[in-house]
């Protein structure tokens, strides 16, 4: 299948703080891709290079077939793009911001903006300093549907939204993308809101990549097993390929884990935990991200 | 895009642009003023012996206005750019970076060019109303680098607005400071002997330059922090 974005060996420091060293992924063409990952890990690093406003260290990052960096004016017109907090020129009220961003784009579609706009029962003549963060979320999502790109960056949507605002930007969206064929890059820190959205997904640790897989694929092999034991609290396991992240609570412990439940309790007991009851236990998509990152 | 830009900058600039525009018209018709009451007090010839052997420059109070005028357009023209990183909205636009910069640096001299035009006819008109054309020639080559001043002010604080390091934005500050207090030297009724009136192509060459000093903020922008 087509790959729209491919990340390269990326490597960033800020001064001399790494943010990630060798960061390679891919993006289909037609799917919806999520980085995800706690603050700090370098999800808007990432899309400061894709969107060419930061020079990695080394590295680079192919956007529709173009170096990041130097995007041309026409690779630039298929590409939305949304900033963390729904920023737009606030300057502007709905009718005036529609007749500024028309003329740049080629396949620029009025209909569906003033659609939206008329669903929201957001008049024309609204400045967008007034908005609510969520109407304003809604002027820039209709902003990139006009614009009618190939590749929809998102970065950090649900900045500011409440639950209703956050399902109907992610309802459009996923309708939009899926009749139309469109790429969706996103990140958030909602992450309960991309369970049934996501196609693919790259999850950050600090410096690192911890999963990197299509999110049905993670859903279904990554676990959480819980069991009782009777070691101290301060029994310290030794994390690996098998107990990829634990608790350790008074009675009972957590570990989250690739393998199956056989190699999981092989190698509590190699740690000398002791468990009793081992059994796997259902997780949510946040579930399983705070298994792979943990908790602080 | 031309016409897009300036419909994005006018939207954002426009209440900026008669604030600035009013006040350069009061100072400038104040100028009229003052002289027409001064001629109306004082007899003509003591007047212009004063402008001619005294460096009694009637049209003084317009010095700084320029300068402050160029000084606040681009900080109301940036600001809003850079906070929140709205820039980066700007240069997603499907055009070249630097041709979008340019454009929009551009409108804001014109803009600028404008209400300095207006100005420079009613110093002009005033100045022949009441002197002979001599006294318009020294007026001309007086003025002339204060509204430079106008578009360096302009052009150095719009670059020092862009620009990300902190240690560089002081340096285009100081240097802008310094290249704009060089132009308020040297006035008197005999500047046709002054070294502007020898070299304003070279003071009109500078300012030019600064025009540039955009382009280099620019390029510091869009490749980040490092």
């Amino acid at each position: 299948m087509e790959t729209v974005v491919e990340a390269i060996d990326l490597t960033h420091y800020y001064g001399k703080k790494l943010v990630y060293e060798n960061l390679n992924f891919k993006i289909k063409k037609g799917s919806i891709f999520g980085l995800l990952g706690k603050n700090g890990t370098g999800k808007t690093t990432t899309i400061n290079i894709l969107n060419g406003y930061l020079r990695p260290k080394s590295g680079r990052c192919l956007m529709l077939g173009e170096d990041s960096y130097n995007l041309s004016p026409d690779t630039k017109s298929r590409v939305g793009f949304l900033i963390e907090g729904h920023i737009q020129y606030q300057f502007m009220n709905v009718v005036q911001i529609e007749k500024f961003y028309r003329r740049f784009y080629p396949r620029w579609k009025r209909a569906p903006y003033f659609e939206l706009m008329s669903k929201m029962a957001i008049s024309e003549s609204q400045q967008i300093s007034k908005m609510s963060c969520g109407q304003r979320s809604q002027v820039a999502l209709g902003l990139i549907l006009a614009q009618d790109p190939d590749l929809l960056i998102l970065d950090d949507y649900s900045m500011g939204l409440d639950a209703g605002y956050r399902r109907l930007f992610l309802d459009y969206l996923d309708e939009y993308a899926r009749s139309e064929g469109k790429t969706i890059f996103v990140t958030s820190h909602i992450i309960q809101d991309l369970e049934d959205f996501l196609d693919d997904c790259v999850i950050m640790g600090y410096n690192e990549v911890l999963v990197d897989m299509p999110l049905k694929e993670f859903r279904e092999t990554f676990k959480r097993y819980d069991f009782e034991h009777d070691a101290s609290p301060e029994t310290p396991l030794k994390k690996s390929d098998v107990l990829l992240n634990y608790e350790w609570l008074k009675t009972r412990g957590v570990v989250y884990s690739f393998a199956e439940r056989a190699a999981v309790e092989k190698a509590l007991a190699e740690s000398g935990a002791k468990p009793r009851n081992v059994r796997e236990v259902p997780m949510s998509l946040e579930d399983a991200f705070i298994g792979v990152t943990g908790k602080y | 895009m031309l016409f897009a830009l300036w419909y994005k900058e006018w939207l954002k600039t426009k209440w900026t642009l008669v604030a600035i525009g009013a006040i350069n018209l009061l100072v400038a018709a104040g100028v009229y003023l003052d002289l027409a009451n001064t001629m109306k007090t004082v007899e003509a010839n003591v007047v212009l012996m004063n402008v001619v052997f005294k460096e009694y420059l009637y049209y003084v109070d317009i010095k700084y206005i320029p300068a402050l005028s160029g000084l606040i357009y681009a900080v109301m023209q940036f600001t809003p750019e850079l906070s929140q990183s709205r820039l980066k909205l700007t240069l997603h636009l499907p055009a070249p970076e630097q041709k979008i910069l340019a454009t929009t640096q551009l409108i804001g001299a014109l803009e600028l060019a404008a209400i300095f035009a207006i100005d420079y006819l009613i110093l002009a008109a005033t100045t022949l109303a009441f002197f002979p054309v001599e006294v318009f020639d020294s007026m001309t080559v007086t003025v002339a680098p204060w509204f430079f001043a106008g578009f360096a002010a302009y052009f150095v604080t719009a670059a020092a607005f862009v620009e990300i390091s902190w240690t560089r934005r002081v340096v285009i500050a100081l240097t802008g400071y310094a290249l704009v207090d060089a132009l308020f030297l040297g006035v008197s009724f005999n500047a046709g002997n002054d070294a502007f009136a020898h070299a304003w192509w070279a003071a009109a060459l500078v300012v030019s330059a600064t025009f540039l000093l955009l382009f280099v903020s620019g390029f510091h922008y869009k490749r980040g922090i490092v």
